[in-house]
């Protein structure tokens, strides 16, 4: 493992090399949860963004804050696309709003701060998480939308962070999740079949594509 | 980078001339240009191809995202990084633009500005369409392939021909894509193809599993139903497959349409596969003949 990998202590994944991204394909709730295990269950030193389409900024903030109480707050910053006008911050976590999840011009730009002014608070390297990818589906066009996701993956390549987009595939086409797929470097999918969630990766090289066992 | 032409947009006389110096200094072999206002940079766009645009955000004639949105429209396969002190930019009209943001003072933002450029550039990490992974390559391959089109040109249009007999289509086509356009190099029918690469269904057909894409209906695909130009061209159905060079660039796209819905059948897609090999053949053909000429 280079020190510029991304690791995931307690899941069976090998370190991600810097600068790539990975789309985490599943039913909506549990694609979502495993995406934070991704970017929140790693090395405390790295700095997440967090962009979220259909939870308030302040809910992901109090969401994260139970489930990874060692975090530190001051190195997470969160993008809130849900369009829910923000009753006052109740979190140390820095907080975008952006006026909907369409305004992907909005995020791009609203990311791109955060991620500067983790930067001047000394944070090194950025774990980004989009979730999801989904919602922006129903009304955003989809060359659009493959713009947002070239133009994030530019982003995360250039500074060598690590990348990570959820999709519900069971929300659309077949060629969507495809095409949105050749995008990024990797792919995660997950599912829950039993009483623990299963994962099989697809990309990155030496997996053999077969489903295990994980503890979320 | 090489041979890439980056233009550098700012009101601000030592901004630009300090932005344009760390550009030239980073990449050997880089064109740059400067323009001081929205105009003077549509006016540059309009004369010269350029690959990534870096421009402020406040001019007097209008702003950056004002640009970025007429280099969308005009201009798919440049790349748009805004580098302004702002931080204040009014995106609700721009929602689609979709750029890159630099923040001018922000700590390391010329080392961050020039690894986005090197991004936004060769890579094409802005497009809105499938990018293969060895894009420059490619390109370049399908670049060499457009010098030949005259040779080429009677092979494929007996090639379109019989594939529209074969098919039972309405139409056919062998189009090469370049950077930022599909090109037909022959057709058979009336279809008219898109000529934007954004807009086509071949820049997916040279991503797709084994380089061949079925699409029964445009309407009902999400990637294509929004697409104007295939929709106004009454591309309702379509089957296409990659062409390869010897050295495995898929350079252009063999394809038929239909104006009507119509499902594929594993034959058919076996069959367009046959098809775009024997493309391949000609184009090797045509390469070997020209070397020989040489």
């Amino acid at each position: 493992m280079s020190s510029d990998d991304f690791g995931f202590p307690g899941l069976p994944i090998d370190p991600i090399p810097a600068g790539r991204t990975v789309l985490v394909t599943g039913p909506s709730r549990l694609a979502s949860r495993f995406a934070r295990e991704l970017v929140f269950g790693g090395d405390h030193e790295d700095g997440v963004i967090f962009i979220s389409t259909s939870t308030t900024g302040n809910t992901v903030a109090t969401d994260t804050r139970i489930a990874y109480p060692e975090l530190d707050f001051s190195r997470f910053g969160i993008v809130d696309a849900t369009g829910q006008t923000r009753a006052g911050s109740e979190t140390a976590a820095r907080i975008e709003q952006v006026s909907s999840a369409a305004d992907l011009t909005g995020i791009s730009i609203k990311n791109s701060i955060l991620a500067s002014h983790l930067k001047e608070s000394g944070v090194d390297r950025l774990r980004t998480c989009f979730d999801s990818l989904s919602l922006l589906l129903l009304y955003t066009n989809f060359r659009t939308i493959m713009r947002f996701v070239h133009t994030m993956d530019g982003r995360i390549a250039a500074t060598d962070g690590l990348g990570v987009f959820v999709l519900d595939p069971s929300m659309h086409e077949p060629q969507v999740t495809y095409t949105l797929k050749s995008v990024c470097d990797g792919a995660i999918e997950v599912r829950q079949e039993s009483a623990t969630p299963d994962i099989r990766i697809d990309g990155f090289g030496t997996y053999a594509r077969e489903w295990e066992a994980i503890e979320l | 980078m090489e041979e890439s032409v980056v233009l550098v947009v700012d009101g601000d006389e030592g901004t630009r001339l300090q932005t344009a110096e760390l550009v030239r200094g980073e990449f050997e072999g880089v064109s740059v240009l400067t323009a001081n206002s929205v105009a003077s940079a549509r006016d540059a766009l309009e004369n010269q191809s350029v690959d990534v645009i870096v421009t402020g955000y406040v001019f007097p004639d209008g702003n950056g995202l004002e640009l970025a949105d007429h280099v969308r429209e005009r201009y798919t396969g440049t790349g748009c990084i805004l580098y302004t002190n702002s931080e204040t930019v009014d995106t609700d009209s721009f929602e689609d633009v979709v750029v890159e943001f630099v923040g001018k003072e922000t700590p390391d933002a010329e080392r961050t500005l020039l690894a986005l450029i090197e991004q936004a550039g060769p890579d094409q990490t802005q497009a809105a369409h499938p990018v293969p992974a060895t894009e420059g390559a490619r390109h370049d391959a399908a670049e060499r392939i457009r010098d030949l089109e005259q040779r080429l040109s009677p092979a494929f249009d007996e090639l379109t021909t019989l594939a529209v007999d074969h098919f039972g289509a309405r139409s056919a086509a062998v189009t090469l894509i370049l950077r930022d356009r599909q090109v037909p190099v022959s057709d058979s029918g009336t279809v008219t193809v898109p000529t934007v690469r954004e807009h086509s269904l071949a820049t997916h057909t040279i991503v797709s599993d084994g380089g061949v894409m079925a699409v029964p209906d445009t309407r009902a695909d999400p990637r294509f139903s929004g697409t104007e130009e295939i929709q106004s061209a009454a591309i309702r159905s379509y089957l296409g497959a990659a062409i390869e060079t010897a050295g495995g660039h898929a350079v252009g796209v063999i394809s038929v349409y239909d104006d009507e819905k119509r499902e594929f059948t594993a034959i058919d897609r076996r069959e367009i596969r046959r098809f775009s090999a024997l493309a391949g053949e000609i184009i090797r053909l045509a390469e070997g003949g020209e070397r020989s000429e040489q």
